[in-house]
């Protein structure tokens, strides 16, 4: 029987493991990363971080609003020894995340996919989306 | 048979999990829960040696259950160990 971990719990967990040196793996959750990153089918490996070595493209896990979310990094500003900003994104949405270094929790390794497959997600995320279309028109 | 070491349980929203915490590292994507029974077994074999009848046997003690009831209740949960691939063989 498949059961999610509450992500508070998770997050304990992850941190704990972190703050030991060790990587921990864990499954996707939610669909803001696809098609790079699929619900509940890929598996990525978190790493701890050296603050300086963030960069535009990283992708990261952080806390957000209580919870804690894995998007990539888009901007880095007003980058300094005691400050700055990071503008993160879910590469399927269109909204932004502003943070401070000190949310970050962890650097992810994200499994690497190849073009066709890539394309073929991107083609039935693309379906999906036109079948759900029609079905609420014909509702 | 063996367990397999580098597990650790932890309790996570009020059930116990079996966390595998090995050298590449803890792995969240294969969380086995464990009930009380199970977690006894797992607790007691940790690091021993066992047969079905070691625990069958423990099982006999702890909750008092007749012969029959214990070998079925010891064999589900060696089933699921192997199944997980929590479980080490000799030849392992």
């Amino acid at each position: 029987m498949k059961k999610i971990i509450p992500n508070i719990d998770a997050l304990n967990i992850i941190e704990e493991g972190l703050k030991s040196g060790s990587s921990v793996r864990i499954t996707v959750r939610g669909s803001s990363m696809s098609p790079l990153l699929l619900d509940g089918v890929d598996v990525v490996t978190l790493n701890p971080f050296i603050r300086e070595e963030l960069k535009v493209g990283d992708v990261i896990l952080f806390r957000y609003r209580e919870a804690f979310v894995l998007h990539r990094i888009v901007d880095i500003q007003g980058y300094s020894a005691h400050g700055g900003k990071i503008i993160t994104k879910g590469d399927a949405l269109e909204q932004r995340e502003e943070i401070d270094f000190s949310d970050v929790v962890a650097v992810a390794e994200v499994p690497k996919i190849g073009l066709i497959k890539l394309s073929l997600r991107r083609g039935r995320i693309f379906i999906n989306r036109i079948i759900l279309h029609f079905s609420r028109l014909l509702k | 048979m063996k367990l397999r070491p580098n597990l650790t349980i932890r309790e996570i929203a009020g059930e116990k999990m079996l966390v595998i915490n090995g050298a590449a590292g803890v792995d969240l994507t294969k969380v086995v829960m464990l009930n009380s029974a199970a977690e006894f077994l797992w607790n007691s074999l940790q690091g021993k040696d066992f047969q079905n009848e070691c625990a069958e046997d423990l099982l006999i003690s702890k909750y008092g259950i007749t012969k029959e009831q214990a070998k079925t209740d010891a064999g589900a949960w060696i089933k699921s160990m192997i199944k997980a691939d929590l479980i080490i063989s000799p030849a392992d």
